[in-house]
């Protein structure tokens, strides 16, 4: 005890501490509340109650380009068992697997080498990743157009080359624009939480690795892939979502064979009306891909952990 | 059971946003008596819904200074995210109906009856238009002023192409393969049935149909993409990417004579189909008076002629033939003179798809719509 302690007394902290605790709670409390709320509004509003909406809608009936409050599971049944739109479901997620397992790796090679070969020149790297980004995701896809097209900059190089003598039809209004475009859209979406997840892996683990004799290929494999596999994870969620969701892409670059399941929401929310089997296609999609991801994931952390 | 609170109220903020959205569609006759009354329009700014063009603020700033008011326009790509718009209640006042969604947009309750009876105009309006049952709801009511219409060529890179088709089902032939575009509709069925030489497309009986699936499949296969709109096949056919336009519109090679290419366009021998546009009034609009009174004015024939020349299409209105410019010339327009009736009507402008009820043995709507999807599909 000080003199002042002895002269005064315990100080008030600790005559009233519950009081104050109590009375500090609530304004963090308050504080936190003010904190979320705006975010909380705006998920509640844009993505929670547009999806409420969509879930009534799938229910209605559909009868002459309109919909009635009438319930039904037709739509369900038409999107779970017609063969067309089984179809458009295989083909999107062919892609969609394809798109996001080439982003991966090439995400990680790409944030391996930022990271461990080009250490100093990772932080202006890793700017004009970002930098990437900027650009309108149409604009892109109209650069796309122009690219490969008939009489564009790829056909021509390789005409004036000799390596060609005749222009590649495949290159666009093909499932492989339809790759490559997404592909530009993605990779720098990919890098993002890998390069996040490799920059917190300590160096010394890696320098620890290194003094017991580890190769480059074994530090990689049982240290920085296991660190980073949250990372990985977010990368592969990010692309295969994005991509299931596509329907601007197989529109604007894919041939009149490579539209996505998105392109049949559109024709049944627009052309025909009928929102009701748009809307249950559309919630099937989103189930498909929550399990699907699930089961991944699943598998991948059984894997890990063995 | 906070969080079982929480979810209770989005649910119900999300029923009420889902009734709110869900547009039942007013059917009141916009202006039932008296005339037409253009003062409604002071001082009101005309939401306009469509076509670039279509909503005729280059040709009526008389009428807009007269009454102080204004056009605000917001122009679609294409007409599903119009009908979306009105049926998720966005306010508009007028907008674009197109004949091939007329009966979609009459039927979803997604445009007001006209009181034509006000319309000063409309005895002028060629029959062949104002008569047409594609902008008729059940009782004959009228939900469309025609305002344009035109032809339904094909449209072609000359650069690309040195001896055009002379029918869709040439195009169906392998030297053709992934060297033309088309838009992702089953209207295409109609195309070929009519190459077919079925009078009565798009009611087609089963055998009918499934010889125009065949030939569908055909030419979605061989073709080199699926185009948006107007202006995404004029720049397809611009690039090079593409030969020609399987489905498109004169209007096209002017766009392109502004990018530097010449363009062309062309008919199929046995093509019989047009097309025709028509001003509306949404369900959502709040200056529903004054969108009567600006059709209106927009079919007098002065007005009418200017909007025409304008939009590179037949006038809407026989007295206003006359007035219209040079590129107006292009159309013939004995095909809009005649009184129609049911079968005329059908050969002049087509509907391109079967409506959702046909008589038993004929293929619907639902059907058509099946075969497309199974198309596209690749199945």
């Amino acid at each position: 005890m000080t003199l002042a302690a002895d002269v005064l007394g315990p100080p008030a902290e600790d005559i009233l501490p519950p009081l104050r605790h109590r009375a500090k709670a609530r304004r963090e409390h308050v504080s936190t509340a003010m904190l979320l709320a705006p975010p909380a509004i705006y998920f509640t509003l844009l993505f929670v109650v547009p999806l409420v909406v969509l879930l009534v809608y799938s229910f209605y009936t559909y009868q002459n380009f309109n919909f009635t409050a009438k319930l039904t599971l037709a739509n369900y049944t038409e999107a779970l068992t017609s063969p067309a739109l089984r179809d458009f479901y295989f083909r999107t997620l062919k892609i969609a697997f394809a798109v996001s397992i080439i982003v991966v790796a090439v995400s990680y090679a790409f944030s391996h080498i930022l990271m461990y070969v080009l250490p100093r020149a990772k932080r202006i790297l890793y700017f004009l990743v970002l930098v990437s980004l900027f650009g309108g995701y149409l604009v892109r896809i109209y650069a796309w157009r122009t690219m490969l097209g008939r009489d564009g900059v790829v056909n021509s190089f390789l005409i004036s080359t000799h390596v060609i003598r005749s222009p590649l039809s495949f290159l666009l209004n093909s499932n492989f624009a339809i790759v490559i475009a997404l592909l530009n859209f993605l990779i720098p979406l990919g890098v993002l939480p890998i390069f996040s997840a490799m920059q917190n892996i300590s160096p010394r683990l890696l320098e620890a690795a290194e003094d017991l004799g580890a190769s480059r290929i074994r530090t990689v494999r049982t240290i920085v892939l296991p660190l980073t596999i949250r990372g990985i994870r977010a990368a592969f969620a990010f692309c295969f979502i994005a991509t299931m969701a596509e329907w601007v892409t197989p529109q604007l670059l894919g041939g009149p064979l490579d539209q996505f399941v998105g392109n049949q929401i559109l024709y049944e929310f627009g052309e025909t009306l009928n929102w009701p089997l748009g809307a249950a296609i559309a919630l099937t999609l989103i189930a498909s891909v929550v399990v699907i991801l699930g089961v991944l994931f699943g598998l991948l952390r059984l894997v890990t952990r063995s | 059971m906070r969080r079982w609170q929480l979810l209770g109220i989005t649910c119900a903020a999300a029923l009420l946003a889902t009734a709110c959205t869900g547009n039942n569609g007013t059917t009141t006759v916009v202006g039932a008596s008296g005339s037409v009354n253009p003062a409604s329009c002071k001082g009101v700014t005309l939401r306009f819904l469509g076509l670039a063009g279509e909503d005729g603020k280059a040709v009526t700033k008389a009428f807009q200074a007269k009454y102080h008011m204004k056009i605000s326009e917001t122009n679609v790509a294409d007409w599903p995210t119009a009908i979306s718009a009105i049926k998720v209640g966005q306010p508009y006042d007028l907008m674009t109906v197109p004949m091939w969604y007329a009966q979609r947009m009459i039927a979803a309750g997604v445009v007001r009856p006209l009181a034509t009876s006000k319309l000063t105009e409309w005895k002028n309006i060629f029959p062949g238009l104002a008569k047409n049952s594609l902008i008729l709801g059940k009782s004959g009511t009228v939900y469309g002023a025609p305002i344009a219409w035109g032809d339904g060529p094909f449209v072609y890179n000359p650069k690309l192409v040195s001896s055009p088709p002379t029918s869709l089902l040439e195009l169906l032939k392998p030297q053709w393969r992934k060297k033309y575009v088309m838009f992702n509709s089953n209207a295409v069925f109609d195309m070929l049935a009519l190459e077919d030489g079925y009078k009565n497309a798009p009611l087609l009986t089963k055998a009918q149909f499934a010889v125009v699936t065949k030939q569908a499949t055909t030419l979605v296969k061989n073709a080199q993409a699926f185009t948006t709109s107007y202006q995404d096949g004029t720049d397809r056919l611009v690039s090079g990417d593409a030969a020609i336009d399987i489905s498109g519109w004169e209007a096209m090679v002017n766009f392109a004579a502004a990018k530097g290419t010449t363009l062309k366009y062309g008919f199929y021998k046995a093509d019989l189909s047009g097309w025709f546009d028509n001003l509306g009034i949404p369900t959502t609009a709040t200056h529903a008076d004054c969108a009567l009174a600006y059709i209106n004015y927009i079919l007098q024939p002065k007005t009418e002629a200017a909007l025409a020349t304008s939009l590179v299409s037949g006038t809407s209105n026989s007295q206003a033939v006359s007035l219209v410019g040079k590129s107006d010339q292009i159309y013939n327009y004995s095909t809009v003179e005649h009184i129609v009736t049911s079968q005329q009507d059908l050969l002049q402008f087509p509907n391109p798809t079967p409506p959702n009820t046909t008589p038993s043995g004929i293929m619907n709507f639902q059907d058509w719509n099946n075969a497309w999807q199974n198309i596209t599909a690749g199945r």
